[in-house]
């Protein structure tokens, strides 16, 4: 595997991840690849998401960290802003992406758009209007998604 | 005609300064100068030169460096004019700002010296301040992370504004430190960064063009005030600076691109078949009805309905099918195939003399071999006879001429047509200015014609008398067609265009002379060569191989009547 040579940048911000992890983030290499990570995000409180335990993956490209990671949704999940196969739309993840950011401030960044959905800039156009035409409703299906789907069973 | 005395006698009186043309032997002067030319040549060896009296300006009125006057130029599309209005209503801090100019210049120019390690927030390596770069905005990261991510940012097409690694920092990366690091792994990529960047000033600047030669000259075209003319190349190639396909004029852009549309597919032939055929229900071929009732039979020996396009058999009266009713006579469609056949006949009149002319204007592109032959035999005649510039003029004249003629048709079909300007004028405004044009444009064409017929004529075998007679003509008609293309353009400039509420057309403006030659930028501007304009000068150089040839056009040495043939309109 290429895990011989990989870059310091990546080893230690692995280490970092393990040994103090962001409150309701967890992040942990796969065994077999160094670069891609198996993520666990907790539904932040008082969102649609709270209660709610949300995996992804990670895959840090050659690139990285001159390349932005790729990071994708594996839990179903409601959000204007991330889309039926979990591809998230973050300016971050796309043009305003700076090699000084990391795995964990890409992560906290996620946290927050959970927190902060913004159906101006959406990646899924119904649901975004789901959003700004009834913003309750579109809430209690996201809870509802949240309980069906992310429950961590 | 007899070439001599002309029944058209109120040529002669209409005009008086055509009367002042005749009497200045000198009068072809009068268009061969005027004041200097407004566009210049920019060659791949002038570009730099070209792009330094901007900076220059920038770098003096906000005491700058060049990179940081570089980048807020490429933000305002190296329009000096706009910087400075912004400036002025801004201020300088806020101007800074947008670009991510550090308003305190000194700030780290010295980048770090301090030769303690460091750890670099990208790498997390630890190296030596050496083996590190701070940029204007404070940033300090090692160069191996710098070099990396301007590798990254040149291939993905972002040379002309690298933003510092630190996130969220707005700044642009001092191009000389790109420059230096990336020559260090990829001298290649050097110089292709160092071509974006040049070329900034052509790409992202609306005054200066490529010029649409095929295969490419290599030169761009700086006009100085109005985007709206007409240019030509040092390769030769005139054309348009707007739209930058071949001169248009009278047309505006637009009209021109529609036209060229309108030929390239003739969509008013399909049009026709449409609306005039219906297919043969058995062998579906489309089929026209010549006449007759509305039982058609296909030359297959299909017969059919005209009305509903049924297959039927054959027995009928004039007004019925036997055995076959498909409901009443269509109303609409009737209708739809008035307009059809009405723009499809609209359409040829204009097309027809637009083609007309285009040939004549082929066919006297021959004209000018045959009278420099003309012309020499003359010369060598015993005569008293000596100056046949009126010749050569009066050539000039009549393909100056048959240019505005030849576009003029384009121009006058989208100008009176519904297309474009339907809800600009009521149907009797529309008239009156139709009848306005059409009489310029015919009195036009007329002049252009008699020119193009006394040109033709075999004056080299003609007495002296009568060559007279046929050079007054000429020097005549050739002030006459002057005038009437000016008055064309200032009829449609003021009365035509000028009048509409919805649409902007604007054309470019009409030279006596012709479309002006651009000339050559003047080698170099400035004097002073500092480090960097060295590295410039020797990347470029050395970059031939890249997309933009080099090799330039042969010159033509014979200049004087070598106007670009119009493209064929379909």
């Amino acid at each position: 595997m290429a895990n011989s040579n990989l870059p310091r940048r990546i080893i230690k911000e692995t280490q970092r991840l393990l040994s103090e992890p962001a409150p309701g983030i967890s992040a942990s290499p796969s065994e077999d690849n160094m670069r891609y990570f198996n993520v666990m995000i907790l539904g932040p409180t008082q969102s649609p998401y709270e209660g709610g335990v949300f995996k992804l993956e990670l895959f840090l490209p050659e690139e990285y960290p001159m390349a932005a990671p790729k990071v994708r949704f594996l839990t179903k999940i409601y959000h204007p802003n991330i889309d039926k196969l979990g591809r998230i739309c973050l300016d971050i993840l796309k043009d305003k992406w700076s090699p000084a950011l990391q795995i964990r401030t890409v992560l906290l960044s996620i946290q927050a758009l959970l927190s902060a959905p913004n159906p101006d800039d959406p990646l899924s156009e119904n649901i975004a209007k789901h959003w700004k035409t009834n913003e309750a409703e579109a809430v209690e299906t996201a809870k509802e998604w949240t309980r069906l789907y992310a429950s961590g069973a | 005609m007899d070439g001599g005395t002309s029944s058209d006698e109120d040529y002669y009186s209409s005009d008086s300064e055509s009367l002042n043309g005749l009497e200045n032997d000198e009068f072809d002067l009068n268009w061969a100068s005027s004041k200097g030319p407004s566009t210049r040549v920019i060659r791949k060896e002038s570009l730099l030169d070209a792009q330094k009296d901007d900076l220059q300006r920038v770098m003096d009125v906000l005491s700058l460096r060049e990179h940081h006057a570089r980048a807020l130029l490429i933000h305002y599309r190296w329009d000096v004019e706009k910087l400075i209005s912004v400036l002025v209503e801004k201020g300088k801090s806020c101007l800074l700002n947008i670009v991510g100019i550090p308003d305190v210049e000194e700030q780290g120019k010295n980048p770090s010296a301090a030769s303690s390690t460091e750890m670099c927030d990208i790498c997390m390596e630890e190296i030596s301040g050496r083996d590190a770069t701070r940029m204007d905005c404070g940033h300090c990261f090692c160069n191996n992370c710098w070099t990396e991510h301007f590798i990254v940012k040149i291939n993905e097409g972002q040379s002309r504004r690298i933003r510092c690694m630190a996130h969220k920092c707005n700044a642009t990366c001092d191009d000389s430190i790109v420059r230096t690091l990336v020559r260090r792994r990829h001298p290649d990529l050097a110089e292709k960064f160092d071509r974006f960047l040049l070329e900034s000033y052509i790409e992202d600047n609306k005054m200066v063009k490529w010029c649409p030669s095929a295969p490419h000259c290599g030169n761009a075209i700086r006009v100085e005030e109005d985007e709206f003319c007409e240019v030509e190349c040092s390769c030769g190639l005139q054309f348009c600076f707007s739209c930058l396909s071949e001169a248009h004029s009278p047309c505006s852009c637009s009209m021109w691109e529609l036209w060229t549309k309108k030929c390239r597919d003739e969509s008013e032939t399909v049009n026709w078949i449409t609306v005039h055929t219906k297919p043969c229900p058995k062998c579906h071929k489309p089929v026209e009805k010549n006449g007759g009732c509305n039982l058609v039979s296909c030359i297959c020996g299909q017969a059919f309905c005209w009305l509903c396009g049924g297959a039927t058999g054959r027995d009928h009266t004039w007004s019925s099918i036997a055995g076959h009713s498909c409901g009443r006579y269509k109303e609409d469609q009737e209708k739809k195939a008035e307009r059809a056949k009405r723009d499809l006949y609209r359409y040829m009149h204009y097309h027809s003399r637009y083609k007309g002319h285009l040939d004549s204007f082929k066919l006297e592109n021959k004209l000018r071999e045959t009278i420099q032959e003309k012309v020499s035999n003359s010369e060598k005649k015993d005569s008293t006879l000596r100056d046949f510039s009126w010749v050569t003029n009066g050539l000039y004249r009549l393909f100056r001429s048959r240019r505005v003629l030849l576009y003029s048709y384009p121009f006058a079909f989208y100008m009176f047509g519904e297309e474009l300007f339907k809800d600009e004028m009521t149907d009797k405004d529309r008239e009156l200015k139709q009848h306005l044009f059409e009489d310029q444009q015919q009195q036009l064409e007329q002049g252009v014609e008699r020119l193009s017929k006394f040109l033709e004529e075999p004056f080299d075998q003609y007495d002296e008398k009568k060559v007279m007679d046929i050079r007054m003509q000429v020097i005549n008609l050739s002030v006459i067609t002057d005038n009437l293309c000016k008055k064309m353009y200032e009829c449609i400039e003021s009365d035509l265009l000028g009048s509409l509420q919805l649409g902007t057309h604007i054309i470019a403006p009409y030279l006596s002379k012709g479309i002006e030659r651009a000339s050559e930028l003047a080698a170099s501007l400035s004097t002073r060569m500092d480090d960097s304009d060295k590295f410039y000068s020797s990347d470029f150089s050395k970059a031939d191989d890249s997309g933009c040839s080099s090799r330039k056009r042969a010159r033509k040495e014979s200049r004087l009547f070598d106007l670009n043939m119009p493209a064929e309109g379909h």
